[in-house]
């Protein structure tokens, strides 16, 4: 089979919802009744946005004389501390498993209602140099905390070693997650923490026993030329302990109608060990208005996890600090940083 | 007449449900045959054959949704025609050219075959869509779902010609360094 042929066939599986919406933008089908999904976009926006806020508060990569664990995610000047609350959450793990010349176990793992946080250490024997999956083979040698004009498929040649890429996911759908990220750190050429993040959704079933998937792809001049490059993959099993959560209470719009394209529905606020997480319905009504818009704000409140519009319709934004006060007010934000309206929210329970 | 009651026409073995199909996604599926086929003829064998199919997958299946179910079942006959009309000539239309565009997409030597299942990929695949901005989204299933030329996706869209082709391509970049990251490609430097 030609691998044409082969993401055809898998291109063929894409959801239901997708093959709809092209062809109705095609024509094909005549347009439905409009209902009250958000589109993906929306949730790709506030998501990306989310994510990217998230990139900026990891802050740089540096070389560090031991390896990493959970707490050293939140050490950081644009993050803070983790709230004693949520370290005393945290779960050592023991799950191990062994590739080629590299092993990975997962250290440390944190989950309440909107978060999931895993650290995975990596070692590999010293023919490898560890890189995390995001670099490429012309990334700089920051991307694994040196110094250096050469890029990493520079230096490895002048080493005389092979790249080892890593990364590590969570299973979204076991865990209800709408988003994640991860973050690296080399603290030497063969160790490296990968953290997970992972931003749960409204519809997030309770946690399981669940895996941590981590791939390793070797690189080497000679196995491209020889195409024998094959990625490794090895799941890690981890139990996760859900923490609790206190409802903060639920506020009803002043004005349901306030934000052009949108019925604003509840608002929920949560306190998660992490800090607040918000979540609101927002019914869409007109998508070309909808389109407009890039995030929100809840006044008072600095959100630190990725924030998104779950399938369900609800926006989520998690790992909240600050104080909203007695009646929150949420911004919405559109592309140009602008405001595009301010809404009240009055308690009802 | 809603799915759900032509479902229902097929549960109870009526061969009024072809009808009714024919009635309400003939059209749909002949034009999804059609992008893929570039040919009549076989577009309506194809549309044909997949009445036959969704017949017999009635019992025991019960799509929620006919549509895209009636859809794949035309696109995957459509495919396997335009495969075994490919394996004869290579080259030429416009399905033959949506397979070359998705070549560059995974490595030449795709070792995984045999460690990775197919659904994986598709799962990926599904993954990598649903994150792209809408407008891409509806690009890039226009293109390599339905098989519609850069063309009338630009003209369905508002798009220009040469904007669909640079979408397309910009796409195509971004789903293989995705795959590789998912660890289902094997070549990060082609």
């Amino acid at each position: 089979m030609y691998k044409s042929e082969r993401m055809m066939k898998a291109i063929g599986d894409i959801s239901d919802d997708k093959i709809e919406k092209a062809s109705r933008a095609l024509g094909y089908q005549k347009a439905r009744r409009q209902t009250s999904r958000i589109p993906i976009r929306m949730g790709r926006l506030l998501s990306i946005a989310a994510v990217l806020a998230l990139i900026l508060a990891l802050g740089a990569v540096a070389y560090a004389a031991n390896l990493f664990g959970l707490r050293e995610l939140y050490a950081n000047p644009n993050r803070g501390d983790m709230p004693e609350d949520a370290a005393d959450l945290i779960v050592s793990q023991s799950a191990e498993a062994e590739g080629e010349g590299w092993s990975a176990s997962v250290q440390e793992t944190y989950c309440d209602e909107g978060t999931v946080l895993v650290a995975v250490h990596v070692s590999a024997d010293a023919s490898y140099i560890v890189v995390p999956t995001d670099a490429d083979l012309d990334s700089p040698l920051s991307v694994i905390g040196l110094s250096g004009k050469e890029t990493l498929r520079e230096y490895a040649q002048e080493e005389g070693k092979t790249l080892l890429f890593v990364g590590a996911n969570l299973d979204w759908e076991a865990l209800g997650l709408h988003s994640a990220g991860e973050r690296f750190e080399n603290a030497s050429l063969q160790e490296m923490t990968i953290y997970v993040e992972g931003a749960r959704g409204s519809s997030a079933a309770a946690p399981v026993d669940t895996v941590c998937t981590v791939v390793a792809v070797a690189w080497s001049p000679e196995a491209q030329d020889a195409n024998t490059i094959v990625p490794e993959r090895r799941e890690l099993p981890i139990t996760l302990v859900e923490g609790k959560s206190t409802p903060l209470g639920l506020y009803a719009p002043a004005d349901p109608h306030t934000l052009p394209g949108f019925e604003l529905g509840e608002l929920s606020l949560t306190q998660t060990p992490l800090g607040i997480e918000l979540r609101l319905k927002m019914k869409m009504l007109d998508e070309e208005s909808a389109r407009h818009l890039l995030t929100l704000r809840l006044e008072g409140v600095e959100f630190h996890g990725a924030g998104s519009i779950d399938p369900n319709g609800y926006a989520v934004f998690s790992q909240g600090q600050g104080d909203f006060g007695d009646s929150p007010v949420i911004r919405f934000i559109d592309w140009d940083k602008n405001t595009l309206a301010e809404v009240a929210f009055e308690k009802f329970g | 007449m809603n799915d759900r009651e032509i479902v229902n026409l097929y549960w109870q073995r009526s061969e009024q449900a072809i009808t009714e199909t024919e009635q309400k996604y003939g059209r749909y599926c002949h034009i999804i045959a059609y992008n893929i086929l570039e040919n009549t003829e076989d577009s309506e064998e194809c549309v044909n054959d997949t009445w036959m199919s969704a017949w017999n997958a009635m019992p025991d299946k019960r799509p929620k949704r006919l549509g895209p179910f009636l859809a794949r079942i035309t696109r995957n006959f459509a495919l396997t025609k335009i495969v075994r009309r490919t394996a004869k000539k290579r080259g030429g239309g416009e399905a033959e050219l949506a397979l070359e565009e998705l070549d560059e997409c995974l490595a030449d030597r795709y070792d995984l075959e045999k460690e990775i299942e197919d659904r994986e990929l598709s799962r990926a695949i599904d993954a990598f869509v649903g994150s792209l901005p809408e407008e891409e989204q509806l690009v890039f299933v226009s293109r390599y779902w339905f098989v519609a030329t850069e063309r009338e996706i630009a003209e369905k869209l508002g798009m220009s010609r040469s904007g669909v082709s640079a979408m397309l391509k910009r796409t195509r970049s971004k789903l293989k360094t995705y795959l590789m990251m998912e660890g289902l490609c094997t070549n990060r430097n082609e």
